[in-house]
């Protein structure tokens, strides 16, 4: 009975409850048994539809089970609790409760059966993980926060838009394959677009992610753009434009990745790159193609994390993570070196580490459907992966240029929930089997043959190889103290420069306008003035005296005329 | 590469530490190093039989000459394009976190920077 509870309740009362228990470290302690309880539910619940409620006209499924939604559901449980033993040591209870009801709302989405609970738990998703980015607490945090909620609930409205246009034409509210046919699932896809930040849409991500605190990030790195990964591979498989698409993703972050200051904005770069695999991967939409995109997510959220919580600690210890001040760290910070170069090595796909044996399984599915153009793209973009995740992070933070900063190691929380996260990353690359076992398809794949594992090696060792050539040679970009404009400059600048220049210009116009209406009338009133003002010959006034005079003067012509007429 | 020793006071530096200082100190021998095991690894293509997917996957030297170019090709478009985005820090001014000098440190109390340094 109690594992059919849909698992959005679980934290919904886990959140109240742990409010109920005095903040300090039993709380912190009491809400790692909530994301627990999460993940022994799904071992225990059998696939199904197990909560339906009637809601109007319609049957909500609240908790449907299926291979899909166990392997995201999974992963979500377990990032919520490696992230709450990360953020073990956070008392401010607005994190506290938002991560929670974050994560569960993330949750509950994966597991909503129909379009309408799906559209409840996207909203929810953006209510809850702004009050992360404000956590922060800054001027600068506010506004970035406000940008992510605007563009989060504009995802949602989309969503709930392209719902309603659904039910009309088709009565049905399931939340399944419905391939991009019409308006109503165009209006679906753009909505799960925003979330998966697809390019020109993706601006949100790199702007929020980076201004959330250091363990903010850690959690919103796991849940959203994941759950637009899951949300795409269930209603857009196979969906050829997603190929295309994803491409585009795995390309271009890897450039503004690469001159990026700040490592968490690289890492948030990095994380829009990574999305472009998954999106491939349910563009190709084969078997083998989505148990990729499904093994890549799951692999991709730990080690993502991973990289965010070795980040995050170097800024919970140093108020910093621009590649510009950082340095040297390894003396001090000897433990998460080695957590982030785990992390590092996992999405930078080396064997035995976790991405070798995840993505490997979407790049043999586009070489299967003779994508080549594709394939090739993604080993460009692994290449650049390597660049920025596997070398600059690890490199510029723990090595490099000695910046002089000797931080304390990290908390033992943080060091525990890495070196679990560096465990997970490792065990999966070493043994993959279980990953596999429970992927959406029945599917055989060795990741570990001879040319896979010597090419990669080949690969990445060359490139590492440039690395230290450009370094040493000088010729690699220096870390300065920048930031460098993207697509949101439209919204952020440009609109705002029209729309500054249009009213200007509208302001001139009217001012133009009027000075030429007021010349006219000014004009008419002078020539009125002149004619029949003071001065003028209608209108000028003269002494009595005078008046009188001319008066009798022309009484006296009168009298002559008239006297002589008769 | 400089390297001023480094004085960690609170628990001195360990056996890893100091391999860690070493390889700092003498980079130049592990980039050999790397370059080595690169090398021995270019000459492993004649070792096995390659199963690639497409044919150019077969030529000798495919994934280390890929790798190396494509890297180096990456970073050089990179600065290109450093060129025309980069902006002062303060750009977005107070709307966005970019010039922030950041969060406050954490030490739990016990302050152990031994300060200074900034780039």
């Amino acid at each position: 009975m109690l594992e059919t509870i849909p698992p959005i309740f679980w934290y919904i009362i886990g959140a109240v409850i742990t409010l109920i228990i005095p903040n300090g470290r039993f709380r912190a302690t009491a809400m790692l048994l909530i994301p627990l309880a999460g993940i022994w539910q799904l071992l225990n619940i059998p696939h199904g539809d197990h909560i339906q409620i009637d809601f109007l006209d319609y049957t909500l499924t609240l908790f449907r089970v299926d291979k899909l939604s166990f392997v995201f559901g999974l992963i979500f449980n377990i990032a919520a609790f490696l992230s709450l033993l990360y953020a073990w040591h956070v008392r401010d209870p607005i994190q506290q409760v938002m991560t929670v009801l974050y994560a569960g709302a993330a949750i509950g989405a994966v597991f909503a059966g129909d379009l309408i609970s799906l559209f409840i738990f996207w909203e929810a998703t953006a209510l809850t993980s702004v009050f992360l980015i404000w956590a922060r607490g800054t001027e600068g945090a506010y506004h970035t926060g406000m940008r992510y909620l605007i563009i989060q609930v504009g995802s949602g409205v989309l969503l709930l838009a392209g719902t309603l246009l659904l039910v009309t034409q088709t009565g049905s509210i399931a939340f399944i394959d419905r391939g991009l046919v019409d308006l109503a699932t165009l209006l679906i896809f753009i909505a799960f677009g925003i979330k998966c930040a697809f390019p020109l849409l993706h601006n949100w991500l790199q702007d929020a992610y980076p201004a959330s605190t250091a363990t903010g990030t850690v959690v919103l790195s796991a849940f959203t753009t994941k759950l637009a990964i899951y949300a795409l591979a269930r209603a857009y498989p196979g969906t050829e434009i997603l190929v295309y698409i994803g491409c585009v993703m795995m390309i271009f972050p890897v450039f503004f990745a690469a001159i990026e200051n700040n490592l968490r904005k690289v890492l948030a770069y990095s994380l829009n790159n990574q999305l472009g695999f998954m999106v491939v991967g349910i563009g190709i939409g084969t078997p083998l193609a989505l148990n990729g995109t499904a093994a890549h997510a799951f692999a991709h959220i730990l080690y993502k994390a991973l990289l965010f919580m070795s980040m995050g600690a170097v800024l919970h210890r140093t108020g910093t993570t621009k590649a510009s001040e950082l340095g040297g760290l390894y003396r001090t910070m000897p433990l998460t070196m080695i957590f982030c170069v785990v992390g590092a090595a996992s999405i930078s796909a080396f064997p035995l580490f976790s991405g070798f044996i995840s993505k490997s399984l979407i790049q043999s599915a586009a070489a299967n459907e003779g994508y080549m153009v594709v394939w090739v793209i993604m080993l460009i973009a692994s290449v650049g992966v390597l660049e920025h995740s596997g070398i600059k992070i690890p490199f510029f933070t723990f090595f490099g240029h000695d910046s002089g900063k000797r931080p304390k190691e990290a908390p033992w929380n943080m060091l525990l929930a890495m070196f679990l996260t560096s465990s997970l990353c490792i065990g999966l690359g070493i043994y993959p089997a279980p990953l596999y076992a429970i992927l959406p398809f029945e599917v055989e794949y060795d990741p570990y043959t001879t040319t896979h594992v010597v090419t990669q090696f080949q690969v990445l060792l060359f490139a590492l190889l440039a690395f230290c050539v450009l370094y040493r040679s000088g010729v690699y970009p220096v870390e300065i103290r920048a930031v460098n404009i993207d697509f949101d400059w439209i919204y952020r600048r440009g609109l705002r420069r029209i729309i500054s220049s249009l009213s200007r210009g509208i302001d001139t116009a009217y001012s133009q306008v009027t000075a030429g209406l007021n010349g006219i009338v000014g004009s008419i009133i002078a020539s009125s003035r002149r004619h029949f003002g003071p001065i003028g010959l209608f209108g000028s006034t003269t002494r009595v005296g005078s008046a009188v005079a001319w008066i009798s003067a022309l009484l006296l012509i009168a009298l002559v005329t008239s006297y002589s007429g008769s | 590469m400089t390297h001023n020793h480094p004085s960690t006071e609170q628990d001195g530096d360990t056996t890893f530490t100091r391999l860690l200082s070493w390889c700092v100190v003498n980079s130049k021998t592990v980039v050999i190093a790397l370059a080595a095991v690169s090398g021995a690894l270019l000459l492993g293509d004649f070792l096995y039989e390659k199963h690639g997917h497409f044919a150019f996957e077969e030529w000798f030297g495919f994934y280390p000459v890929f790798g190396f170019v494509v890297y180096v090709t990456v970073v050089m478009l990179a600065k290109k394009l450093r060129g025309l985005i980069k902006r002062p820090e303060d750009y977005y001014g107070d709307t966005s976190v970019d010039a922030e000098d950041g969060l406050p440190a954490t030490d739990d109390g016990k302050q152990n920077h031994d300060g200074g340094g900034h780039a």
